[in-house]
């Protein structure tokens, strides 16, 4: 097992730089997820560590090596790739011992290894049949299988789990993070599933557009957003982002949206600030000296409720554990718990 | 609605289809097929039937399709008697080099064209196309004038060169197909498991691609035991002449052609390549049509 530092890392296909200098450190043992919108450079940065991607600029480091210049089989770590990738001509043994075969393993170890393997995955009953005979979630099992028989230093994940139906994917969420608590082997795991990194990841590095965003557990992520991005980005459903200002009303902040609606804050600012207001749907309540709000949406879902609002000129989403019996058009009262509020410079994004 | 009920009525329909037009049409077009059939098929019978005929009967009126008395001399005497053997001894050296240099070569690059970006790469591919455009009685002089340069003229090596260089192009074409529709992602498992990138080609993408290499295969096969004019103006002594410079001896000026050693030596020429289609036939199917899947 073992760190991976990257440094100043940078990638350019031709002129166009898709990678802008990223510095991260995954540490040892540890399951990072590493989440962004589609064509943010997940994979691409997933690749370079693989040693798939050529560097541009920077460096990598695995445990104290630099690998820049390692081959992918010398740089001992293992992939899942989100089509699997089994190679259809070999049996589910043959796949999860190929990589042990061209090392040289005697047959006697590598079956004993792959049956190893086979049994943490219940995969036992399957290992003569070919992949063209199995499901999608028998065939994500063996790619892993795969990955787990040459015990690496380091895990890499891309999207491993988009390819199965929603119920399976949680089901193997649960499983996936089950095993990384067996095995502890520094794990990267991409994904544009912001839940699926809240749900299994210690550390989560959020990226846009070829740079981290930030670095943090999922609860500090969701907490305390850095900026606009990663509070839109991290919680389902998302944050309500309205703009406007800061004006001083009775000794106390308040925030005033465009259309002219007042909302509470704590925080203390000058007024005449120019801001991004942010609050998480969840923490809306109905309340008698709240601001007036036209229903438009009723969405219950048993547990809870998601409600649209109509707020001056803009949409607002509320959250609620109760059953909430209004009809679109109606008015309510909502307010925003003083304490879950965000605000972000409306120029820079950065979180005030 | 049951089960029985619904089987009923889709029976029902398909009875109704069958209406005195369709029932017309059908039969007008395996009338047709019959007719396209026997204008094929009849002078390969005839040489069929005729190689195990007396010489007499061949030409015997009222002409017999079946022979009266069946003989396998013909195919004895054409054998002992002929240059046949030689050259289909020649034929086979020449085929079976021309096989396995041109599918090395080109699988290869076609496997350098599916799995790397290199500058003009689509215009190569489309020269090659081009190139296999023009028919070999184009380049028929400049192959004597290269082959007598290099002094291959009368040489298995000649005609090896010019039938490798020939076919490399399509099967180029056939192969990168084929290789396309295999995902890289197969490749970057291979290489992350430990595979040098010849490992990869050879342990993994080739034995998935047996489809499209027994249709390369197969195409090479019948256009290199066919080819006449190239081997009958680059290779036509007695010594190095193939099969096919060979059989056209056998029919000789005005009537001195003795037919029954001919039909005899037609059949024996054609046979490999209906047993090398037999063999194909099981991969060809699916590797002529492998775009069109997955
Ligand atoms: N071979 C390539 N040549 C040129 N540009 C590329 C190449 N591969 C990727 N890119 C570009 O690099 C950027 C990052 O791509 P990447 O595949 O890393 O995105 P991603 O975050 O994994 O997205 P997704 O969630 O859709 O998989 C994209 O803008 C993409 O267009
Ligand atoms: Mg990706």
């Amino acid at each position: 097992m073992a760190e991976v530092r990257l440094s100043q890392i940078e990638k350019f296909y031709g002129a166009v730089k898709v990678i802008h200098g990223i510095d991260a450190v995954f540490e040892d043992g540890e399951f990072v997820a590493l989440v962004g919108p589609s064509g943010c450079g997940k994979s691409t940065l997933l690749r370079m560590i693989a040693g798939l991607e050529e560097i541009t600029v920077g460096d990598i480091y695995i445990g104290e090596k630099l690998v820049n210049d390692l081959a992918p089989k010398a740089r001992d770590i293992a992939m899942v790739f989100q089509n699997y990738a089994l190679y259809p001509h070999m049996t589910v043994a043959d796949n999860m011992g190929f990589s042990l075969k061209l090392s040289g393993e005697p047959k006697q170890n590598r079956d004993r290894r792959v049956n190893e393997v086979a049994e943490i995955l219940g995969l036992q009953d399957l290992l003569g049949r070919y992949p063209r005979q199995l499901s999608g979630g028998q065939r994500q099992r063996v790619a892993m299988g795969r990955a787990i028989v040459r015990d690496p230093q380091v895990f890499l994940f891309d999207e491993p789990l988009s390819n199965l139906d929603a119920k399976l994917r949680i089901s193997m969420r649960g499983e996936i993070k089950q095993l990384h608590q067996r095995l502890k082997t520094t794990t990267i795991f991409v994904t544009h599933d912001q839940i699926e990194a809240m749900t299994m990841a210690d550390r989560i590095v959020v990226m846009n557009d070829g740079r981290v965003e930030q670095v943090g557990t999922p609860i500090e992520l969701f907490d305390r957003p850095k900026n606009l991005f990663v509070a839109e980005f991290i919680g389902s459903p998302s944050m309500n982002l309205l703009s406007g200002k800061i004006e001083k009303s009775a000794s106390k902040n308040v925030f005033r949206t465009a259309g002219g609606e007042s909302l509470p804050v704590m925080q203390s600012l000058s007024a005449g600030d120019e801001v991004v207001y942010g609050v998480r749907p969840e923490h809306l309540t109905l309340s008698r000296t709240g601001v007036e709000a036209e229903v438009i949406i009723v969405e219950p879902t048993g547990s809870e409720t998601q409600v649209v609002f109509a707020l001056g000129t803009e949409k607002i989403v509320g959250l609620f554990r109760e059953r909430v019996t209004a009809q679109p058009g109606d008015l309510l009262k909502i307010l925003p718990d003083p304490d879950q509020i965000h605000l972000f410079d409306r120029a820079t994004g950065d979180r005030l | 609605m049951t089960d029985l009920a619904q089987s009923a009525v889709t029976r029902n329909r398909r009875n109704s289809r069958w209406t005195t037009g369709r029932i017309v049409e059908t039969a007008l077009s395996y009338l047709a097929f019959a007719v396209v059939a026997t204008i094929v098929l009849f002078p390969l019978t005839w040489v069929l039937l005729g190689s195990f005929k007396n010489p007499s009967e061949i030409f015997a009126y009222p002409p017999t399709i079946w022979p009266r008395d069946f003989t396998w001399t013909n195919y004895a005497d054409v054998i002992r008697r002929t240059d046949l053997p030689k050259y289909l001894l020649n034929t086979t050296i020449v085929t079976a080099f021309t096989l396995v240099f041109t599918l090395a070569i080109g699988t290869v690059a076609a496997y350098g064209f599916s799995r790397w970006r290199f500058p003009f790469k689509q215009t190569i591919l489309v020269t090659l196309l081009v190139l296999q455009l023009i028919p070999s009685a184009v380049n028929i002089v400049p192959y004597y004038v290269m082959m007598s340069w290099l002094g291959l003229l009368n040489t298995h090596v000649g005609l090896i060169l010019i039938y490798t260089a020939t076919h490399i192009p399509f099967t180029i074409w056939i192969m990168k197909g084929f290789f396309d529709t295999l995902p890289e992602s197969l490749d970057e498992a291979a290489i992350i498991d430990g595979c040098s990138r010849f490992r990869v080609f050879w342990n993994i993408i080739l034995p998935l691609s047996l489809p499209g290499l027994s249709a390369a295969g197969f195409l090479t096969f019948l256009a290199a035991w066919s080819e006449f004019l190239v081997p009958l103006v680059i290779a036509n002594s007695r010594e190095v002449a193939v099969m096919s410079v060979g059989l056209y001896n056998f029919f000789g000026i005005d009537s001195n052609t003795a037919y029954h050693y001919a039909f005899a030596a037609s059949v024996m020429s054609t046979a490999p390549i209906v047993i090398a289609y037999l063999f194909a036939q099981e991969y060809l199917v699916s590797g002529l049509t492998s775009g069109s899947e997955k």
